[in-house]
């Protein structure tokens, strides 16, 4: 996995990662810790999310996609659409020879949320148990950590 | 107990971790910003380097590379056949040419038609040959000059066992025998070649091809005569012009036409028929028409001035039905193009015909200015004024074909067959495939 699939992962790397602190935020204790780290990825997400857009925008001119098609591979990172053949090769297209460093940065960039991921406790079983254990009910699930890995 | 220490534990460790998770933060942060400056970079040289063609790009492109050269074989193709007539009759041949071509799919080139005596072949008495629907398919010589020098077959850009048998056992006549080894075709040829028939000898080493006749050459029309024999798929002929490397074979087929009753474009939007082509089939039959222009416009085969009569719906044999997907082209082996770029105005009011199913005669501005019917300028401004309301019967794609037709299109500018393509053929595939009508093989969609 070399391409532009893997910026799908990356786009469902950060409300996993939000999910979780946003559960944390719910912990009175934990609230001053988290609060910042929650307000800093969002930021990120949304960046992340205009930054994709303006990779995939040129291809609704040429009909690979259109602008319902975007939305929900942006809505929705799990979808097939990023491993569709047409969309990676126009992608790759589009990108030049930058395609090479583009993908590489994404590639960086899944290792380093897979890292904060494990800094953020977000993966400890053990940890993620005694949340689920504990009293506190939060509106938010912490979803599976297995989706940002695979 | 446990619970509580646990948590406060990782609060505590969660703590130590500030600065890491900070820079990783940072780190991706850092990330976009080098994924937005490739993204920056790149979009700034493809606006230097932009080239006249560069807004069809991408998938639409690759879509419609094939179509874009094909008018360059029909063109061959034509000339090639119009050559090759040797008759006193060539003004009365003329050939049906199916809008909805089934084999251009791929990089195949391949040309579907058939090919009649003359258009109504009863009115002629003793004719001398039915209708012979033939598949016409491209290939290339690797010649090293033209004539008599011999010619490597570069490779047979078809070939299947049906029509090796098929030629060695049931054509016409022996020009040509076709083996295969493992991958290798081999072809053996003594292949008849106009428009010029020099001496020369036949060699017949595998793989070299002689262009020599055999017999005396006496035309297309002979050669029609020959076939009516010819088993289907048979290999009857061979068109080479001795100058570029590219040659056509010619292969009986089955037609796709009904040669019966047929009705001209024209005469089924002025309700001359009393059979009606309803919205799906107008759609279809307006995306085929717009790739059939795109395949042979400039060429021959295409008379452009004339294309609502020159395009045919035959009708079903028990007459209640108009085959829509029978659509064909009526052509003549005597017509010289004029390209001009009146011909997309001309096209874009066809279309809108298709659209409202009645002609632009009938348009309501017209009722009192008749005499303004055959006025160029005035059906144009009538048909810029009926293009308005497109997008209420044929949508925002329509509306976009249309006045592309009407208003931005022109031979003059280069590459546009390819914007052609993504401006008109594009959006005619799309309402097509939103009204769920099925494409035809020729339809890029399938390609």
């Amino acid at each position: 996995m070399s391409g532009i699939e893997v910026a799908g992962l990356v786009l469902g790397g950060f409300p996993l990662l939000i999910s979780a602190l946003e559960y944390l935020v719910k912990l009175r204790k934990f609230r001053r810790e988290y609060q910042k780290d929650l307000n800093r990825l969002r930021d990120i997400q949304l960046v992340y999310r205009e930054s994709m857009r303006t990779l995939l925008a040129p291809l609704q001119y040429d009909g690979t996609l259109d602008t319902t098609q975007i939305e929900l591979l942006l809505n929705d990172p799990s979808s097939q659409g990023w491993n569709d053949l047409d969309v990676q090769d126009e992608v790759s297209r589009r990108l030049g020879n930058f395609k090479d460093s583009y993908f590489h940065g994404l590639q960086e960039m899944r290792h380093t949320i897979l890292n904060l991921a494990k800094v953020s406790k977000v993966d400890e079983a053990r940890f993620q148990a005694s949340l689920h254990t504990s009293k506190v009910r939060s509106i938010c699930t912490v979803p599976s950590y297995y989706a940002l890995t695979h | 107990m446990n619970e509580r220490f646990l948590l406060e534990l990782n609060r505590v460790s969660y703590t130590f971790t500030q600065f890491k998770r900070g820079a990783l933060i940072e780190e991706i942060e850092e990330g976009i910003r080098r994924l937005d400056k490739f993204l920056s970079l790149q979009d700034g040289i493809l606006r230097h380097a932009s080239t006249p063609s560069s807004s069809a790009r991408g998938k639409d492109r690759r879509k419609y590379t094939n179509l874009t050269v094909f008018w360059k074989h029909a063109d061959r193709i034509f000339r090639l056949m119009h050559s090759a007539w040797r008759c006193n009759c060539v003004p009365l041949h003329c050939v049906y040419i199916p809008v909805h071509q089934t084999t251009t799919i791929g990089p195949r080139i391949c040309l579907e038609l058939l090919l009649k005596y003359s258009k109504d072949n009863k009115a002629v008495q003793s004719c001398p040959w039915r209708p012979i629907p033939l598949s016409i398919d491209h290939f290339e010589l690797l010649a090293s000059a033209a004539g008599t020098t011999p010619a490597k077959l570069k490779r047979a850009i078809r070939f299947d066992q049906a029509h090796a048998g098929a030629s060695a056992t049931g054509g016409v006549d022996d020009a040509l025998v076709t083996t295969s080894a493992g991958n290798t075709v081999q072809l053996r040829c003594t292949a008849m070649t106009f428009p010029e028939a020099s001496p020369g000898t036949s060699d017949s080493s595998l793989g070299v091809v002689h262009t020599v006749p055999t017999a005396p050459d006496q035309g297309l029309c002979h050669l029609a005569v020959k076939s009516q024999s010819a088993v289907l798929g048979s290999h009857i002929h061979t068109l080479s012009d001795n100058v570029t490397n590219d040659a056509y074979r010619l292969f009986t087929a089955t037609t796709a036409i009904n040669d019966g009753l047929i009705y001209s474009l024209a005469d089924i939007l002025k309700g001359k028929c009393t059979l009606n082509l309803y919205h799906g089939p107008r759609l279809s039959i307006a995306h085929a028409i717009a790739v059939s222009f795109l395949q042979f416009y400039t060429t021959p085969w295409l008379n452009e001035s004339e294309m609502t009569t020159s395009i045919c719906v035959p009708v079903s044999a028990d007459g209640k039905r108009l085959l829509h997907e029978q659509a064909f082209v009526s052509s003549h082996f005597h017509h010289d193009p004029d390209p001009d770029d009146r011909v997309f105005a001309l096209f874009g009011i066809l279309l809108l015909e298709l659209c409202y199913n009645k002609p632009l005669e009938d348009h309501h501005l017209f009722k009192t200015r008749p005499e303004s019917k055959t006025d160029s300028l005035v059906r144009s401004a009538v048909a810029t004024e009926w293009a308005k309301d497109v997008e209420y019967q044929w949508g925002e794609e329509g509306a976009r074909a249309i006045g592309w037709c009407l208003h931005n299109a022109s031979t003059r500018k280069e590459g546009w067959r390819m914007k052609f393509a993504t401006n008109v053929v594009e959006p005619l595939r799309i309402l097509c495939d939103q009204a769920g009508l099925k494409q035809s093989g020729s339809s890029p969609a399938c390609i």
